[in-house]
């Protein structure tokens, strides 16, 4: 049983899972809100307190909890994730033939929510209304595929896959096509779509599709095709506190109300006592507050700046490289400002 | 309060013109006046003291503003309303939250004044007759601050764990 935060604290500290509502939602850490308490900014406490653990990292997916900041700037991380940081994606579809049953625009819209795999860094912002591009803003891909009967399918053949060749347009069949220098200096970046296998279109003999594509950089605040995320998430970590010793039949219910591995059953004395052994697997579904016995007996609470981060990348970049970039574009925000705040004020 | 009515189809704008848009009552410490509407190639160069911006190809193309203050007639330094064009909840919270940890600052809010406008209005509102511009300075720059200890934090943290995870491997 753990002894009960102050409550000051718990107003500072904790967002608290109520039977009808969630209190104590908003930061209030702020100079002059609390006696006794210093809430200036002072970055050295900041330094002192902020802790940053790496949880879980391979290809495509990145878990991390961020504990010691505000959820202003928690959000602000997340945000950028999934709206500001740049990304290469088609936007421009030349269509010198389309025979195929899917209509222009349709495919144009699919051809421009596959991800390409190129370093967005690499390259520049194309201008407004530059209609040509150059080869360091433009990356040029290419669809160029025809369907026709297969002649060596057997006689009484009736499976699409043998009759035909080329009935099915994946992805794979972008192609990429060098403009200027771009065939040396991206000589072993491979660049491409990121996975080969979506179908884009499929097709029956004689219909075809020629199709050039222009891929620009641009943000997902734009259009969502830029979005470097599958998804940018975070969730603050769960806290269960026991406010008395609960056991027997109360104890395996207790259990029962929550994810599996967040509550244990220990043997003490011969009775099963219930005990909190890993909150995070929480789902925080507040369960247990539905049991009229039960839920005076536990505090559900949520620590208001631990943050658990989970980002999964669409394959353009690994996660650790768009957090960094997402980190970078918020210090590049503030610098914008700042340079523009000396100007107004030397004007002056 | 004055509303701010649009821009009149004026291709160049002067600076009377300025407080004409701003109403009676408002001033403006700092107003791009190169938003050239409509105003072709022949024209600019017969208005060579005008504000207007040419790019390479002769083309005019409207210089976007930034950041704009905008005050109450008759309100000290210390009452200005930001207007930060381009930003969104993204800047707008985080900076708010940073100046509100000011001791300096009376009052500090944010609001986006129209979702299909993207720009905010931050006011900062100081004690003491301090000019609004320095909070907002501390503010940009410690949020830089943050930031520059979050990335060193998390690259120092992902390079222990690849390293971790070569060990592991081996």
């Amino acid at each position: 049983m753990a002894v009960p935060m102050r409550n000051v604290d718990e107003i500072r500290d904790r967002v608290i899972l109520g039977e009808f509502g969630v209190k104590n939602v908003h930061s209030t850490d702020f100079p002059g809100n609390y006696p006794g308490y210093d809430d200036t900014w002072d970055l050295k406490r900041f330094k002192k307190n902020f802790r940053l653990d790496i949880v879980h990292l391979d290809e495509n997916t990145l878990e991390f909890d961020m504990v010691g900041i505000d959820a202003a700037i928690a959000n602000a991380f997340r945000r950028i994730l999934l709206a500001e940081v740049p990304t290469m994606a088609v936007e421009k579809v030349f269509i010198y033939n389309n025979t195929s049953i899917i209509q222009d625009e349709i495919l144009a819209h699919r051809l421009g929510l596959v991800p390409i795999k190129v370093d967005p860094r690499l390259f520049e912002y194309r201008n407004p209304g530059d209609e040509e591009g150059t080869e360091i803003d433009t990356i040029q891909l290419q669809l160029k595929i025809k369907c026709s009967r297969n002649p060596r399918a057997s006689k009484d053949a009736s499976d699409p896959k043998e009759l035909y060749l080329n009935h099915m347009v994946y992805s794979k069949d972008m192609k990429w096509v060098p403009i200027g220098n771009q065939a040396d200096v991206f000589a072993d970046a491979n660049i491409g779509p990121v996975h080969e296998d979506i179908l884009l279109a499929q097709l029956r003999p004689g219909q075809e599709l020629d199709i050039v594509m222009h891929c620009v950089k641009g943000i997902g605040k734009d259009h969502a095709k830029f979005s470097p995320v599958a998804t940018a998430s975070y969730r603050l970590l769960p806290e269960i506190t026991l406010l008395q010793t609960i056991e027997g039949e109360k104890a395996e219910r207790l259990k029962r109300c929550f994810s599996p591995g967040v509550i244990e059953l220990e043997d003490v004395d011969g009775k099963q006592v219930a005990k909190v052994v890993n909150s995070r697997l929480d789902t925080c579904s507040r369960e247990v507050l539905r049991h009229d016995d039960l839920k005076n007996l536990v505090k559900l609470g949520r620590v208001r700046d631990h943050f658990i981060f989970s980002v999964e990348s669409t394959g353009i970049l690994p996660p650790d490289v768009l957090v960094s970039e997402a980190i970078n574009v918020l210090t590049a925000k503030c610098q914008r400002f700042l340079s523009e705040l000396d100007s107004v004020t030397e004007m002056e | 309060m004055p509303t701010i009515t649009p821009l009149a189809e004026k291709s160049v704008i002067s600076v009377d013109d300025v407080y004409n848009v701003f109403g009676e009552g408002w001033s403006v410490t700092r107003c791009y006046v190169a938003m050239v509407t409509g105003l072709n190639i022949g024209e600019t160069s017969s208005l060579s003291d005008s504000f207007s911006v040419t790019s390479m190809a002769g083309i005019d193309i409207e210089k976007k503003p930034v950041l704009e203050m905008v005050q109450a007639d008759g309100a000290d330094e210390g009452c200005v309303t930001f207007v930060l064009h381009e930003e969104d909840h993204t800047l707008g919270n985080s900076l708010r939250y940073m100046v509100m940890k000011n001791t300096e600052v009376e009052f500090c809010g944010y609001s986006i004044t129209h979702p299909s406008e993207s720009k905010i209005n931050f006011r900062i509102q100081t004690r003491g007759g301090l000019p609004a511009t320095e909070p907002l300075r501390k503010g940009l720059n410690d949020l830089t601050d943050v930031c520059k200890h979050v990335l060193h934090t998390f690259e120092a943290q992902i390079k222990d764990f690849r390293q971790q995870q070569g060990e592991a491997m081996e």
